[in-house]
């Protein structure tokens, strides 16, 4: 169940091109990393965080009592400044204060001896400006809000203090600033005084310095953790405890560095929200997620591209071994196109093995099989040998016998076995031999000892007696020696022997030359008739062949193919042929007295030649009185110009260039003349010769050159159509020159009964196939009917008045012997076309080409 | 004017045609050459005087055609025909047709020429006949159908005698018509007005019409 299941996923896999997959795993990894490690590297990096966040928020504490510090001093500052201003100053001195006198003058508007608007740091104003003389008491008051306590009161507690001083009233935090002012030369001066209330505004402006509004200050109580003021009131109210805050914000408390130091110092307090930092905190931790989850995609991406590459390559290596298998080993492997590269190899391989294995096992039943064959064909052998094999033991008792000496003898194999060979089938008087030779057989036994061929007598069932031919051998086992008699029976062959000598006869009363020869060139045999062939040669029977004959004989033995060849003695000619017998190495010589055949077919040529030439003659008989016509016309015209010349020259008339002129034309006329006597020697001067090579082409050229003027004469049109390619053909000239020309006359004849337009001759040449090649002679002429058609080519057959009626049948016969023939297709009222087919080996050799 | 007598070549080759003119012209004869019968039909006008020399052998219109139509057409223009050779049979029928004389090709330059002289000669002699034939019909025009009997018999070869017998007058009559018609004639003598009377063919006509 699960091998099918995976099977089945196996096949869906397959299909899956490696780099799709590929690139499904680099996903499936991504994510299994990015789930293992998110949480961890997470709250990991969330702890580094929030610790580099504390230790950041301490240093903003501390930077935020400094602002707050800050503040302070330029409160001391503007008290400095108000200290020395001219308008206080020319307000003191233009008076002094009695002494006496300990009243405290109290203004509610601004006094004289304040600028309008001062004193005041950022947004915040004082809350009382107070003007105290030299002793320390107050004078005057400027009471910008009224306090919750009285002013007197806090001079007293106070006085005698320089800078600036943080005190708590009714647990509300003051400042207080102190400023002498040297308005007399006197050493003790005039103080001023500014009480400042620390409030909410108070902390805000002193931090309006700094960005960012998530910080809340504070002052605390050192005793009792009491908040004492904050910078939103709203969030933490005043006199809370500061431990309430602990959850929701992070606290920093730190003391006020300050020039004097107060019983009642209070702390200054650092909150931040924890919402604050949480937030800040989950924002780092988002942004540190998404560049985790870009690592993992850039990661994915570029193994998803490695692995890509490396199965496009896979797949071009498989590709190539599929291919290789298919063409250059014959594995029937189907090429990988497309799918999971990897799947496929091990498919491939697993399939390659298989096949290995079948090839392997086929081999091996085919082994097995052919021992088998061998064991049946091996007794086989035994059983239907043509010679009768007994197997017999140390004591001559038979142990085994094949089915021809069961055949041979007529005893079943029961009766032989464990009994006496001889004794059963030996004729009495050769039993003795028989033992014999076991006996010597046996004294060889050492060794494999052989006894051959001894002719003896059988007797068999029926009592026959039979020549045998008796071989012993004898085998050696591990324990016994057994003897094999071979018994061949002689008797048919005793026949044959006396058949073949009667066979002998065949050759020595044959009346032709029969002879052997053996591959020595010695003759082994000739028959009478072959003495005029030893007188030639002058050899005798036993003698050895003349050298030339005698290699004649051994190339024959080697090609091992029957050859004829002639030879002529005296009167006679004799054509031999040598028959190879390659099994024995002799080469019999069959002669053959054909001198009268010979005769005959020289005769019979002879004769075929006269009809030919007869037919030529007969032909330029025809043609001559043509071919002198035109002779006649260039040569009077020659006869006329030069009578004319001498005319004019004697007379005295006549310009040079006008004679030149003429005799140009006597020149042009002459040539003519000269042109057409070659033609007609072309035609004459030709004699009966042997076959020789040329082209077909030049041929029918030569054909068209010699009816050209009967042909003008007629008004045929003649057009000559040759194949672009040579056509060897071998032949006698004279002879295929009369048969086209002929052909081609009957042509132009036949055209006389057409209207002189309609008047055309194709001379065609072309290549049938490898063998041969044809002559097409192609006429407009008025047809050849059925009729006549069927005794075309009979002798003594014309349609034409002084017709001889031998021509096509002259013309028929030449073709024969050319090994060619001459076929007609027409159609009456269209015309004839003649095709004259010549054998022609394309590999000819022409002379002069 | 009359023109000068021009020889008319026609013959189909090109070379035959120019040695025969340039021959021809070697002797101050106009020469004018036809490369086929018809070119020479279209061109000639009857009563150019001259001489034709004719190839028998021409394809289109032979020599022989041309014969026949000049004939036909009764134009009376002197023929030499010239054969190839073996072309006898040929010849014996131009010869026939009233050629004046043939000459075998190859052919002597004297011999042509003496022949075409000869033609040009004959061409003379009977425009000559022809003008005379037609003073002599203007003559007879002018006789009386009764001296015209006069004188068919009288050239026929009757004694006076015998003509008053056969018209039924008397001798002295016809003595006086003989005479009249001796003058009308303008004959000198008897011979001449015979002379006459066979050109005019009077003779055979007469004769004919008596029997």
């Amino acid at each position: 169940m699960t091998i099918f299941k995976t099977q089945k996923w196996r096949a869906r896999l397959v299909n899956i091109p490696l780099p799709a997959l590929s690139l499904l795993a680099g996903i499936l990894c991504g994510m299994v990393t990015w789930l293992l490690l998110d949480p961890v590297q997470g709250r990991h990096l969330e702890q580094v965080f929030h610790n580099e966040l504390v230790s950041r928020l301490d240093v903003r504490a501390v930077e935020t009592r400094r602002r707050f510090e800050e503040f302070l001093r330029e409160w001391q500052v503007q008290g400095h400044s108000l200290s020395n201003h001219w308008q206080l100053i020319t307000y003191l001195n233009s008076f002094s204060w009695e002494e006496s006198a300990q009243r405290v003058r109290y203004y509610n508007e601004t006094p004289s001896w304040l600028e309008p608007g001062h004193p005041r740091v950022s947004l915040i104003e004082p809350t009382q400006v107070v003007l105290l003389d030299t002793r320390g008491n107050a004078r005057e008051i400027y009471q910008n809000k009224l306090l919750p306590f009285s002013v007197e009161r806090v001079i007293e507690l106070y006085a005698g203090r320089d800078g600036t001083e943080i005190i708590l009233l009714n647990r509300s935090p003051y400042l207080l600033v102190w400023s002498n002012i040297a308005y007399q030369e006197e050493t003790d001066p005039a103080v001023i005084l500014l009480i400042i209330e620390i409030n909410e505004h108070f902390l805000a402006e002193s931090q309006k310095m700094a960005h960012g509004t998530d910080t809340l200050i504070g002052l605390v109580d050192s005793d009792d953790q009491r908040l004492l003021v904050s910078s939103d009131n709203e969030q933490i109210p005043r006199g809370s405890y500061l431990r309430d805050w602990r959850e929701s914000y992070l606290l920093t408390s730190q003391a006020i560095t300050h020039d004097q130091s107060l019983e009642q110092n209070p702390l200054f307090t650092t909150m931040v929200s924890r919402d604050v930092v949480q937030q800040t905190i989950n924002n780092i931790t988002k942004l540190a997620q998404l560049d985790r989850l870009f690592a993992a995609l850039v990661y994915v991406i570029a193994f998803s591209f490695i692995i890509y590459l490396i199965s496009a390559k896979i797949n071009q290596v498989l590709q190539r071994i599929s291919r290789y298998g298919q063409h250059a080993l014959g594995i029937q492997q189907p090429v990988i196109q497309k799918g999971n590269q990897l799947l496929q190899l091990e498919d491939w391989v697993k399939r390659f093995f298989r096949q290995l294995i079948t090839a392997r096992d086929k081999l091996h039943d085919k082994q097995e099989k052919r021992i088998r064959e061998t064991e049946v064909l091996k007794s086989a052998l035994f059983d239907n040998s043509m010679v009768s094999i007994v197997t017999l033991n140390e004591q001559g008792m038979v142990v085994e016998v094949n089915g021809t000496a069961v055949k041979t003898f007529g005893y079943s194999r029961g009766m032989l076995i464990g009994r006496r060979f001889e004794e059963i089938a030996i004729k009495t008087d050769d039993r003795s031999r028989f033992s014999d030779m076991l006996g010597k057989c046996i004294k060889r036994s050492s060794s494999p000892g052989l006894c051959r061929d001894q002719l003896m007598m059988a007797v068999t069932i029926r009592g026959e007696e039979k020549a045998i031919e008796c071989s012993v051998i004898s085998i050696h086992l591990q324990h016994q020696t057994l003897f094999n008699v071979y018994l061949r029976d002689i008797s048919g062959r005793m026949q044959a022997e006396r058949e073949i000598a009667s066979l002998a006869k065949l050759a020595s009363e044959n009346p032709n030359p029969v002879m052997r020869i053996n591959d020595k060139g010695v003759i082994v045999y000739a028959n009478d008739a072959s003495e005029p062939l030893l007188t030639y040669w002058d050899c005798e029977r036993g003698q050895t062949l003349p050298l030339y004959w005698r290699n004649l004989v051994a190339s024959v033995l080697r090609e091992g193919v029957n050859k004829v060849y002639e030879i002529n003695i005296e009167e006679q000619i004799f054509s031999l042929q040598l028959a190879p017998i390659s099994e024995v190495d002799y080469v019999n010589i069959y002669g053959r007295d054909f001198t009268q055949m010979r005769m005959a077919e020289l005769q019979s040529r002879q004769h075929q030649s006269e009809l030919v030439h007869v037919c030529r003659l007969s032909t330029m008989g025809e043609m001559s009185t043509g071919l002198a016509h035109e002779l006649n016309q260039p040569l009077s015209a020659i006869i006329n110009f030069a009578s004319g010349c001498v005319r004019r020259i004697q007379s005295g008339g006549g310009g040079e260039a006008e004679l030149l002129d003429a005799m140009a034309q006597i020149t042009a006329q002459a040539e003519r003349a000269g042109e057409i006597i070659k033609r007609l020697r072309a035609l004459v001067g030709k004699r009966p010769q042997e076959r020789e090579a040329a082209n077909l082409n030049h041929l029918v050229l030569e054909v068209a050159s010699f009816i050209e003027f009967e042909a003008n004469r007629q008004k045929v049109e003649v057009s000559v159509d040759l194949s672009d390619e040579v056509l060897p053909v071998m032949v006698d000239l004279v002879q295929v020159e009369q048969v086209l020309l002929n052909l081609v006359r009957n042509a132009i004849d036949a055209m006389k009964q057409v209207a002189v337009g309609e008047r055309r001759l194709v001379l065609l040449t072309e290549r049938i196939d490898d063998k041969s090649v044809q002559v097409l002679v192609k006429d407009t002429g008025p047809g050849i009917p059925e009729e006549t058609l069927e005794h075309l080519f009979d002798a003594f057959f014309s349609t034409k008045k002084s017709g001889m009626g031998m021509g096509l049948r002259i013309s028929q016969k030449i073709m024969q012997d050319h090994q060619g023939t001459i076929e007609v297709v027409s159609v009456v009222g269209k015309g004839s076309t003649f095709h004259v087919i010549l054998p022609s080996d394309p590999k000819l050799e022409l002379p002069g080409f | 004017m009359i023109n000068p007598p021009t020889v008319f070549v026609v013959d189909d080759d090109q070379a035959m045609r120019n040695s025969l003119k340039w021959l021809i012209e070697s002797v101050s004869m106009q020469v004018e050459t036809f490369e086929s019968a018809d070119a020479f039909i279209k061109s000639y006008y009857p009563g150019r005087s001259g001489c034709l020399l004719l190839d028998v052998r021409m394809p289109g219109m032979s020599g022989l055609e041309l014969q026949e139509y000049l004939r036909a057409n009764q134009i009376a223009i002197p023929v030499i025909i010239i054969t190839g050779h073996g072309d006898v049979p040929m010849a014996v029928r131009a010869m026939k047709s009233g050629a004046v004389d043939f000459i075998e090709k190859p052919f002597n330059d004297e011999l042509l020429l003496e022949s075409i002289r000869h033609a040009l000669a004959l061409d003379v002699k009977q425009r000559d006949m022809q003008a005379q034939r037609a003073e002599i019909a203007t003559r007879l025009a002018r006789l009386t159908p009764r001296e015209h009997e006069v004188m068919v018999m009288v050239t026929n070869g009757k004694a006076n005698k015998e003509i008053a017998t056969g018209l039924g007058v008397s001798a002295k009559t016809v003595e006086a018509h003989r005479a009249r018609v001796m003058e009308k004639m303008q004959a000198n003598s008897l011979a001449e007005l015979v002379r006459m009377a066979i050109n005019a063919n009077l003779t055979l006509s007469e004769s004919s019409s008596e029997e």
